[in-house]
């Protein structure tokens, strides 16, 4: 993930690069023009549109969409997504962390195991999966059950439907993107420095916050990211689990698409949910001071 | 700031390996004893039982008279200098040799004070705010150093320190390592699988073999009077020839070889009529000459001659088939130390090194 969101080396001797390297960057400019930057621009070009009574977009200019972003209805649901996914994100980190930070210091082979674990999960749909936890946690379903077996309850809970199914299930879908980056960054801190730590008068807890957070930070910084940006969006979660009963912004985006066939407006929450991003990522992905330093 | 450790019956196994076996030895308060074997030997399992970071299986560890044995590695006050240094990334040179008062909750001023001395102490005033990517092989080791010392271990754990360093630098470093060693007098235990860095540095050494001290003494002692062909190989090079004791009055032995020369040496410990040994000598203790006083005529011709500049090192096949090698001071001018030529060996009694029997193989 690291070398992924790191920038590129510079060019050797700041050279500017020749046709043949132009030639061979082509197929990936294409794919990332296609993918990336059209998509993006045409989603930035409906967004100052407007539409037609019947819901088509009309190409006349208009800051509309962006100014009904700031009505009070849709601020409140934009500040409880932030809400849901910082807890989201919260959980998976306290979760995730320990989890990341112990495959990492595993033997190689049990290593290469239980990471493969963690990614079991991508080989089923998504789709399927949240189906899976509406059998889990539905009034005679499999949580209940087994707390009422333990007597931990007296009655069974009605967890469907409610918030905490919904973080349940956001927790449950964005926890790899948490413990993937942490795990990358965990096995690259060298036992030596924990064990120098400890040498010089740390116990477990000093060991932890002095030396494994801070040189894992870069790693904490790419699940937060991984994990804050698109909780704020999922939509499928909130429908399946939370019974549409607490919408978030990202329902509010697909309506814009699908019911309500206000491009404009969607697209409009869809280029405010880019920049989101886009200034998380320079929050976050900054290089630590001690890596800055020139050797 | 200085306390003897002592080792009893220091044991680790790992399933059925036994890297360390019945280990016991004392240092003194301030003594630098070194821990000198090839990798394998167990030393550096040694060293992790006393930071703490294995148990034993069985033995005990004391510092001062006070077994800490059980205790965890950050309730020691020993401190160790990791052979890859260990230094903190993310924190400045100042920053990691203030990392053990930090943890001792040592206060500001007095923390302050005490890191700039260290800092001092290894010459490194004026890189405080860099970060250890930003020095040398050689500045690193002082850091590394420094934060060993700085929170004023009882004693101070050696591994392999200088072996990241280029020869050039190692040298200095082995002399500067050990001038801070007695300026601080802190109890030290060096452990490195080189003789040199072991001679240069050591009050005493521990030859470790299999898990086993081999010899405990001094670098001449050792150097001088090895007990066991092990311990005669491993420091500098050396002539093995298997002797038979013909007769022995206390600790005058009388031996005879397999080519019938005698000699006669005191032996350390007591031996028997009749059984077989081997004695040791130094390449640089063989001449070119008819036989020494007492000493052997061992005939035979140049196999192989090096040119070392100050000596010649020659292989000489003696006429049981027997190898020696002579390191000699025939820089070749002569024209008597080439390869086929036919010379008379010998060595001075005093020079010849009785071995113990070598122990059973385990």
């Amino acid at each position: 993930m690291q070398a992924l969101l790191s920038s590129p080396a510079p060019a050797s001797g700041g050279r500017r690069p020749g046709l043949r390297a132009w030639l061979l960057l082509a197929p990936m400019l294409a794919w990332l023009i296609l993918f990336a930057v059209l998509p993006l621009g045409i989603l930035a070009v409906y967004s100052f549109c407007q539409r037609d009574e019947i819901g088509r977009v009309v190409f006349s200019f208009s800051g509309e969409s962006y100014a009904r972003i700031l009505e009070p209805g849709y601020l409140r649901i934009l500040g409880r997504s932030l809400g849901y996914a910082a807890l989201t994100t919260a959980l998976c980190l306290v979760l995730g962390y320990p989890a990341a930070f112990y495959i990492a210091r595993r033997a190689p082979a049990l290593r290469q195991r239980l990471l493969l674990l963690v990614m079991v999960p991508f080989w089923t749909s998504f789709l399927i999966r949240t189906y899976a936890w509406i059998q889990i946690l539905k009034g005679h379903g499999l949580l209940n059950a087994v707390l009422g077996s333990l007597h931990l309850l007296a009655a069974p809970v009605e967890w469907l439907y409610t918030p905490t199914a919904v973080v349940i299930g956001l927790v449950y879908s964005f926890l790899p993107f948490m413990i993937l980056p942490i795990f990358a960054s965990a096995e690259k801190l060298e036992g030596d420095l924990l064990e120098a730590a400890q040498d010089l008068g740390a116990g477990p807890f000093r060991v932890f916050a002095a030396v494994a957070i801070p040189l894992t930070l870069p790693g904490i910084g790419a699940g937060i990211l991984l994990v804050f940006v698109p909780a704020i969006g999922m939509f499928a979660v909130t429908d399946l689990l939370g019974g549409a009963q607490v919408p978030l912004i990202g329902n509010v985006i697909q309506n814009q698409f699908l019911q309500a066939r206000n491009w404009p407006f969607g697209a409009a929450l869809g280029v405010v949910f880019t920049l989101l991003f886009a200034v998380s990522y320079v929050l976050l992905q900054r290089t630590p001071r001690w890596e800055r330093t020139a050797p | 700031m200085s306390d003897p450790i002592e080792l009893r019956g220091l044991t680790k196994r790992f399933g059925s390996v036994t890297a360390v076996d019945d280990v016991s030895l004392q240092v003194g308060a301030g003594e630098l004893l070194t821990l000198l074997g090839p990798s394998g030997c167990g030393k550096t399992t040694l060293l992790r039982l006393l930071s703490g970071f294995e148990q034993p299986t069985a033995g005990a560890i004391l510092v001062a008279g006070v077994d800490v044995t059980g205790l965890a590695p950050y309730r020691r006050d020993i401190n160790q200098v990791f052979q890859s240094y260990a230094l903190f990334p993310h924190l400045t040179v100042r920053e990691n040799i203030a990392f053990g008062l930090r943890m001792q909750r040592v206060g500001r001023a007095e923390s302050a004070a005490r890191v700039a001395e260290a800092i001092a102490l290894v010459s490194l005033e004026g890189l405080e705010s860099r970060y250890p990517h930003q020095l040398s092989g050689g500045q690193r080791q002082r850091v590394a150093l420094a934060r060993a010392v700085v929170p004023r271990p009882r004693v101070l754990l050696l591994d392999e320190p200088l072996s990241a360093l280029d020869a050039k630098l190692r040298r200095e470093m082995q002399v500067e390592l050990r001038r801070l060693q007695q300026k601080v007098g802190v109890t030290t235990i060096l452990v490195t699988h080189d003789q040199e860095e072991a001679l240069a540095m050591s009050d005493r050494i521990a030859v470790m073999n299999a898990g086993r001290v081999e010899q405990l003494g001094t670098g001449e002692e050792v150097y001088h009077r090895p007990r066991t062909p092990f311990v005669a190989g491993f420091l500098g090079e050396s002539n093995l020839l298997p002797v038979r004791v013909v007769a022995a009055r206390g600790h005058e032995v009388e031996l005879q070889s397999a080519d019938g020369w005698r000699l006669t040496v005191t032996s350390p410990a007591p031996c028997a009529a009749g059984e077989a040994r081997l004695i040791s000598v130094r390449p640089e203790r063989v001449r070119l000459a008819r036989a020494a006083p007492g000493g052997p005529a061992l005939p035979g011709r140049i196999l192989e001659a090096t040119f070392l500049g100050a000596t010649v090192r020659l292989v000489v096949e003696m006429e049981s088939r027997q190898r020696l090698t002579v390191l000699s001071p025939e820089t070749g001018a002569t024209g008597a130390a080439e390869p086929g030529a036919v010379v008379d060996c010998t060595f001075d009694p005093a020079d010849a090194v009785l071995l113990t029997s070598p122990p059973p193989a385990a």
